[in-house]
């Protein structure tokens, strides 16, 4: 008796001993038939898309990046002449094998899971080069009806990954050989070992180095002024070693040790994501684009038109806004890209430190996160917006942009630029991240802040305690979910959840249209990328108790194309995105 | 003694612990819920209903014509169904597309371009200044007539010009008119896809020289069955065949020779970048082609 009565004594106490946020306990959650009905339209829009995307050419198990949800057909690019080309982007599908995934999780059958795995065998197989890169990400795709390679910049388009954060744990699962050779090949296709250069663009024609980070980690390439201001070099001849393309490579190079137990990758992205971290500012802590300007290579006459925007001609910002001197560099924008530095580096960042032991990546994402806030947040009219300036915290607000250049027509005045819902993900995980409660205090200050205008109510006290959330919100936003599930997860105050099922069904009501889930009824494209479905099945697992960390996980959808085709006009040939030009569609612009 | 403490201790804990789970926890919520019975069974008959043959829209585009002799629009007006390109860099009147009337009431299209703008991208690349179109669907016949007339004046700035037909932004076939009132046939271009920097179209001369103030007529015809483009002058009603041939290469997609043909759907007027100056333009039309 004697025993028995200790022993629960040890057990009530250890109970105190749990991590001070899981201040709730885990109560029994029911499963509710409206929780059934979110999975279910998830269900039925990943059946659809399954159905209809392999239903256009059956010979092959390759979906479209996205579906037309008026004819049922591909997603198509339509080059100047016309001629359109249904296009199957691996890099642009991520989420969507993730969604197939946790699909299997939560349903408990693997019919999903194998979709994923005979759409990556296909691919894998079939669609790489003998140097190890993948047809895929922002110049190259597979054309659906020739089952051929794509290119969209020219015949021969160059390899781009930017934010894009393959699944590899899946890709691993389905063909190691090739995904390793992958991995290591994106290192020496973009990256020149000699003179710290990187590279966005990849060339198909590169040779597979054995030999891959056999060199020495150099020196650092920033180095400080006096003053301890890091000096930025204008060395670059047109390889800029831009954010969006560095976080792909650290990606892949952390995962490549940790799944063969060679470190050496892994410190080669220790030493490239420091890079930034030097380059930021010291006083503002704000971070930057790229650390390194380009060299002009260019004649003063070919540079003469302001609307020449080719990196040969120098740094495209101190062009465009030579009035502010010299911190007018692309570097230091803090008003465009800002997504690549504050959301997908930093998630990259944060997951790093998580799964690979790379601590001090959570001090550079709060000292990132907190320069950023503290400078640039501001809410206007009820609303998160960012002001626009440089990284020293030169405003840029009211400028109105003399000529045209590579940021935007002349006459261009600079406002305040809305602040996405997808800003809630790295901030709350860098809070979830750090240690200390001291060093959360002024992260969860703009957290709590943040998350009302958006309003979704008052998250309450730090830790979670006390909140008074908008059970009603309106909101229909992935971030949203994502962030209050992960909120839940860390506290388990079911509040949280709440508004998490609040949103979950907005989503589903506002969202799921003709079968597919789009970014809202007019939208004409259902994207396979789009984070809805993979948000609404991480608010399942919780649901289920199935643990977060057994789900995939939601990096990034900032899957793209780029390249030249026919503009929205019908007339002019243009340069420009997916994003900008396919997926922008309605179903009122569609013929 | 030690069993005293134990028990206090334990009582303690315990009041403690059913006071924090009575306040956090709101038990009506507890008791209203019922589980669903589709949780451990969620592809099973009876809870999930598979999407019914979604209703899909035929993608098949509708055919449909141009007929354009301008007299219905308004003086000094942009004629509607047509598109005159510009962005923020142009100038207010950098291009000019307007309805004018001549003395004998005959209604034309004016057409002028400062030729300083250009679209800005592709970059480094010869895009004209002033693009002024109209659309037309021949898709499922893959084979049609484009007429256009045109007029170099005098009395003001004349400008080169060319018009034709095109699929998209790349032109089929098209004739060239110079400053000098040379006329030669364009087959093709511009495609940076295929031609870099380049316009990558084909020249073609010919012996004809206009006259200012005269009203020309153009006959273009295109037939992808056949694989066969070709252009016509007509003057006082006598046909003269400028060019025939072939389509170009960017005419096909991915500017392969076994790239399927795109067939024009464009009816394009164009004047060049770093020339100024004005031309004219009246009676287009699309006609299908027969047999």
């Amino acid at each position: 008796m004697k025993k028995i009565m200790i022993g629960l004594l040890m057990i009530l106490s250890l109970t105190f001993l749990l991590p001070k946020w899981n201040v709730f306990g885990a109560d029994l959650i029911v499963y509710t038939d409206d929780d059934y009905q979110r999975l279910h339209a998830v269900i039925q829009h990943v059946d659809n898309v399954l159905k209809y995307g392999h239903e256009y050419n059956e010979e092959t198990d390759l979906l479209p990046d996205a579906i037309n949800t008026l004819t049922g057909e591909p997603a198509k690019w339509t080059f100047p002449n016309r001629a359109q080309v249904p296009y199957a982007d691996l890099a642009n599908q991520q989420n969507f094998l993730r969604t197939l995934v946790g699909l299997s999780k939560v349903t408990g059958s693997n019919t999903y899971k194998n979709e994923a795995v005979d759409i990556l065998t296909e691919f894998m197989s079939n669609y790489q080069n003998p140097n190890g890169l993948f047809y895929w990400g922002g110049h190259r795709a597979v054309n659906l009806d020739t089952l051929e390679v794509q290119s969209t910049e020219g015949p021969n388009g160059p390899h781009e990954l930017k934010n894009m954060m393959p699944y590899y744990e899946l890709m691993l699962e389905v063909n190691e050989e090739a995904t390793l050779k992958f991995m290591r090949q994106l290192w020496t296709a973009h990256f020149y070992w000699n003179t710290t250069d990187m590279n966005r663009h990849g060339s198909y024609s590169t040779g597979y180095d054995t030999n891959v980070f056999g060199q020495t980690i150099p020196d650092d390439v920033i180095v400080m002024d006096n003053f301890g201001n890091p000096i930025i070099p204008a060395d670059s001849p047109g390889l800029l070693p831009f954010v969006n393309s560095a976080t792909d490579l650290a990606y892949a190079a952390f995962a490549l040790s940790d799944y063969t137990y060679d470190s050496i990758p892994a410190e080669w992205a220790k030493y490239l994501m420091k890079q930034y971290n030097l380059a930021s500012n010291p006083v503002t802590g704000m971070t930057v684009y790229q650390f390194k300007s380009t060299l002009v290579t260019k004649s003063s006459i070919e540079c003469a038109d302001p609307a020449y925007t080719n990196s040969g001609c120098g740094d495209r910002v101190a062009r465009q806004f030579r009035d502010f001197g010299t911190i007018a560099r692309e570097a230091n924008v803090a008003w465009k890209n800002t997504q690549a530095i504050y959301v997908d580096n930093i998630l990259m960042l944060l997951e790093a430190a998580k799964k690979y032991g790379v601590d001090h990546f959570v001090d550079w994402s709060r000292q990132y996160m907190e320069g950023y806030l503290e400078n640039a947040y501001i809410r206007v009219d009820g609303k998160n917006m960012i002001i626009p300036m440089f990284i020293d915290g030169t405003v840029t607000y009211g400028y109105v942009v003399p000529e045209v250049g590579y940021f935007g027509p002349s006459n261009m005045r600079l406002d305040y630029v809305p602040m996405p819902t997808s800003y809630l993900l790295p901030i709350l995980r860098t809070i979830l991240q750090t240690e200390e409660d001291s060093d959360r205090v002024k992260l969860w200050s703009y957290f709590r802040d943040i998350v009302y205008t958006f309003g979704l109510g008052d998250i309450g006290e730090l830790g979670g305690a006390n909140p008074n959330l908008n059970v009603d919100t309106s909101i229909d936003d992935p971030f949203a979910l994502m962030a209050m599930v992960e909120l839940y997860d860390a506290t388990k105050n079911k509040e949280y959840l709440e508004v998490a099922r609040t949103i979950g069904n907005n989503i589903v009501r506002e969202k799921f249209q003709r079968g597919f889930f789009v970014d809202s009824e007019i939208m004409l494209y259902s994207r396979l990328d789009q984070p809805d479905t993979l948000a609404l099945l991480s608010l399942d697992a919780v649901l289920r108790g199935i643990d977060l960390a057994e789900m995939p996980f939601y990096l990034a959808d900032s899957g793209y194309i780029h390249g030249y085709l026919l503009a929205d006009d019908g007339v002019t040939e243009d340069r420009s995105y997916t994003q900008n030009v396919i997926y922008t569609k309605t179903i009122y612009d569609w013929e | 003694m030690k069993k005293g403490i134990l028990l206090t201790l334990m009582i303690v804990l315990m009041i403690g612990l059913f006071a924090c789970g009575t306040e956090e926890v709101p038990t009506d919520t507890l008791i209203t819920e019922t589980e669903s019975l589709c949780k451990d069974t969620p592809l099973a008959v009876g809870c999930y209903i598979p999407s019914e043959d979604l209703n899909h829209i035929s993608p098949i585009p509708t055919e449909y014509l141009l007929e354009e002799d301008f007299e219905s629009e308004n003086v000094n007006q942009m004629p509607r169904n047509w598109l005159l390109y510009k962005n923020e860099e142009y100038a207010t009147n950098g291009v000019i597309a307007k309805i004018q009337e001549e003395a004998g009431g005959n209604k034309y299209v004016a057409m002028y371009s400062d030729g300083l703008r250009a679209p800005m991208y592709p970059q480094s690349a010869p895009t004209p200044t002033f693009i002024f179109t109209s659309k037309f669907n021949l898709d499922i016949d893959r084979k049609g007539i484009a007429f256009g007339s045109v007029m170099i004046p005098s009395g003001v700035t004349s400008n080169a010009v060319t018009l034709g037909v095109s699929a998209g932004a790349v032109n089929t076939i098209s004739v060239v008119i110079g400053t000098d009132l040379s006329v030669k046939v364009k087959v093709g271009g511009p495609f940076y896809y295929y031609s870099g920097t380049g316009d990558g179209g084909d020249e073609y001369l010919t012996p004809f020289v206009l006259s200012k103030d005269l009203w020309y007529d153009f006959r273009f015809e295109w037939d992808a069955g056949l694989n066969m483009v070709k252009v016509f002058i007509i003057v006082e009603d006598v046909e003269t065949e400028l060019f025939s041939g072939t389509f170009h290469i960017s005419s096909r997609v991915n500017a392969l020779p076994a790239g399927a043909i795109m067939v024009p759907n464009v009816f394009r007027v164009t004047m060049p970048r770093y020339m100024n100056g004005w031309a004219y333009l009246d009676n287009v039309s699309i006609e299908r082609r027969g047999e």
